[in-house]
């Protein structure tokens, strides 16, 4: 903005820091996705989960490559943005933007669902506001408040919002991990897990189901992209912690179904939804009889957390869609004093507060949220698998500190093997979601309709190409965004790569001179 | 509250065992995951990047023959082969062998070659052809007829682009080390890339 000095966000995120923006992104979505799938797929839920795995492994691959390479805020969004161009970019912005804002509004939720374990008045409380009957407004207002601190949290700054996820992220993987080494090593029963697998495997239309409501379980990665601009040493650090992530996130979306099937009849798991994994807990041996209150606080703080990378993710996706021109610049603008983008983070904690709001008037709120949960995030890594193709023909001089691993040579370009299977993978995940959800069938594609609707209006108010993109020197920003990295070894990778291109260039002009 | 559901320890050896699997792979994973290696300062990022961007690399065989026709030129020029492979073999570079065939001016940079020297070139071609192919590396080859042995790999250095040339010479003939000075002299004075000079120590009198 005009009279406004550029203030850039502040590099603080160490690897720790980094694996629990998408560590708890995940472990929340565990909790969550855990009930849900059981309930429909059942006896095959350890298969849902492998399925969808096997989708983000390649999906995580590519964004290990892309955020590596592009250190900066916006994650699968700015990826796109770069590969396919200004419009492909806006629509994976919105597909991203969907998914944070809600996993904001749902999160908080749920964590103040998980704290009124211990107050079953509040828990039970339900009052009629106008037409919309059983409201439960005290557990609305705690989801607001939640909603309140976190946003406060994030203005103040990413050192302190990311301590806050690393401390709480460590608490919660040693408590997550504990559940499924004492569950493993006392009460897993192979028999009964192989005797629920057999006589309860679901038809292939609930088992799909499963599949695109597993997917949410596996968002945390995106996470690790939106840090990038904040994160110490992201070409050395963002390949580490998101491969560990993708094994971590593995490990334990396979595990918990795997365990819960061999400790707890299917039946009763898919009857509580709501809080799977205290149930899982509380029939553990030794630790059993703390399983419910130890289970609710480790709930609670893990999907706090989750919110929390939520408001980080929207509030830096913004910052990087506005920086781009494809939303207004007003939201662009990074607080002086705590160099955070404030006006990002305080617009769309009140969208995610407004949705909140909905889903407590609606009675339906978590298989609605999960639903559109599901069709933003496999929209969102569709454009990010293409833009990693996309990327690999387009700058081949960029260079990647970790490469998607088996390419075939295609033109003189390495082509990555899983990023086309991603694709695929998205592609077909993406028509599972669709066909399988009702309210993401309508609502999902109306939320993308919404965005794109004012990105029309916005570039024709401002003059710009509507389908078209801005000219933008790309090698000049990715200069500068190395140097300010300190990023030696890319830099000058990078600098020779150009060096060798414009010699190429000069070349090429002298043979074809008459 | 579940508490009073009835829980047996009821260890099973498979459980145990991914019980143990997920800890050690868990545990692995995030120590891995926190050893960030060292980063390097600027300055030698830039050697070891520049270093590592070479993917055009010409290896001059020089024929000197009509120089000095007892001139045994082969060992020093493939053992720049092998040094020129084994600095590039990890980044997918292209060695250029370039044959170099220096003529007197009394005969056309054309003439046919006699066939004793043809025979050296093929057999001076296929030793190097053999030592890139065992690295695996890519390779192009080229015969290139000049008046100054200088001027013919400056020329094939510019028009491959090459970023580094690796001249293999002999020592401890005299005569030769003049002729060479003369060869590399310009080269070194203004290249036209990075030059790399392998000259052998004079053998032992024994």
């Amino acid at each position: 903005m005009a009279g406004e000095t550029k203030v850039k966000l502040r590099r603080e995120v160490t690897p720790w820091g980094c694996f629990c923006w998408g560590y708890a992104d995940v472990g929340a979505d565990v909790y969550v996705a855990l009930g849900l799938v059981m309930a429909a797929a059942q006896g095959a839920t350890p298969l849902a989960f492998l399925i969808a795995g096997i989708v983000y492994i390649f999906v995580g691959l590519a964004h290990t490559e892309l955020a590596a390479a592009y250190p900066v805020a916006g994650g699968g969004q700015y990826f796109t943005l770069r590969g396919l161009g200004d419009f492909w970019g806006l629509i994976a912005g919105a597909a991203l933007m969907l998914d944070y804002t809600i996993d904001v509004a749902l999160f908080a939720m749920a964590s103040a669902g998980y704290i009124n374990f211990f107050f079953p008045q509040i828990r039970e409380y339900a009052t009629t506001i106008g037409p919309f009957e059983g409201v439960n407004l005290i557990w609305m207002v705690q989801t607001l408040g939640l909603i309140v601190l976190l946003t406060f949290l994030n203005i103040k700054g990413i050192r302190e919002s990311s301590l806050f996820n690393a401390i709480l992220g460590a608490m919660d993987m040693v408590l997550e991990a504990s559940i499924i080494v004492i569950g493993f090593a006392f009460a897993w029963n192979p028999e009964m897990f192989l005797q629920q697998w057999t006589n309860h495997f679901p038809s292939t239309y609930d088992l799909l189901y499963g599949v695109s409501i597993a997917v949410i379980s596996y968002v945390g990665l995106e996470s690790i992209s939106q840090a990038a601009e904040e994160t110490v040493r992201p070409s050395a650090v963002i390949p580490r912690t998101s491969l560990a992530l993708i094994v971590a996130v593995v490990l334990f979306a396979l595990l918990f179904p795997t365990l819960s099937l061999g400790v707890v009849p299917v039946d009763e798991l898919a009857k509580r939804e709501g809080d799977p994994v205290a149930l899982l807990a509380s029939r553990l041996p030794i630790v059993g009889f703390l399983a419910g209150p130890i289970a609710a606080v480790l709930a609670a703080t893990i999907v706090l957390i989750s919110a929390n990378t939520g408001v980080m993710g929207y509030s830096r996706l913004a910052y990087s869609m506005s920086e781009y021109g494809l939303i207004s610049p007003w939201l662009s603008y990074v607080h002086p004093k705590f160099r955070t983008p404030v006006r990002s983070i305080l617009f769309f904690s009140a969208v995610a507060a407004i949705q909140a709001i909905f889903a407590f008037l609606s009675g339906k709120a978590m298989h609605t949220m999960a639903n559109l949960y599901a069709f933003g995030a496999m929209l969102a890594y569709l454009m990010a698998s293409l833009a990693l193709i996309a990327l690999r023909i387009k700058e081949p001089e960029t260079p990647r500190p970790y490469w998607t691993p088996l390419n075939i040579r295609w033109n003189g370009r390495k082509i990555p093997i899983p990023g086309l299977l991603a694709v695929l993978g998205c592609t077909g995940m993406l028509i599972i979601v669709l066909w399988t959800h009702e309210l993401a069938r309508i609502f999902g594609p109306l939320w993308i309709a919404a965005w794109v609707g004012y990105y029309l209006w916005y570039r024709r108010q401002q003059g710009k190409s509507l389908f078209g993109s801005e000219v933008r020197d790309w090698d000049q920003q990715h200069l500068a965004v190395l140097q300010e990295t300190g990023e030696w070894e890319l830099l000058e990778q990078f600098k020779l790569q150009l060096e060798r291109k414009s010699r190429q260039q000069k070349s090429a002009s002298i043979r074809s001179a008459p | 509250m579940e508490s009073e559901a009835k829980v047996l320890l009821n260890p099973h050896p498979l459980g145990v065992l991914i019980a143990l699997s997920f800890v050690i792979i868990l545990l692995v994973t995030i120590a891995w995951m926190l050893r960030v290696p060292q980063p390097l300062q600027q300055l030698a990022a830039r050697a070891v990047f520049s270093v590592e961007q070479a993917r055009q690399v010409i290896v001059p065989i020089l024929d000197l023959s009509y120089w000095r026709a007892d001139l045994e030129s082969a060992y020093y020029t493939e053992r720049a082969v092998e040094l020129a492979c084994r600095l590039v073999r990890n980044q997918e570079a292209t060695i250029g062998l370039v044959y170099v065939v220096e003529m007197p001016r009394s005969l056309s940079l054309d003439a046919p070659l006699p066939e004793v020297q043809e025979q050296k070139m093929r057999e001076a071609l296929e030793n190097a052809r053999q030592i890139v192919r065992r690295h695996g590396l890519n390779w192009r080859e080229e015969i290139r007829r000049c008046r100054e042995a200088d001027q013919g790999i400056r020329q094939a250095a510019q028009e491959s682009q090459a970023d580094l040339i690796v001249l293999g010479a002999a020592a401890g003939d005299r005569g030769f080390i003049g002729k060479f000075a003369r060869i590399v002299d310009p080269l070194l004075r203004n290249p036209p890339c990075e030059v790399l000079i392998d000259s052998l120590p004079a053998p032992s009198p024994s």
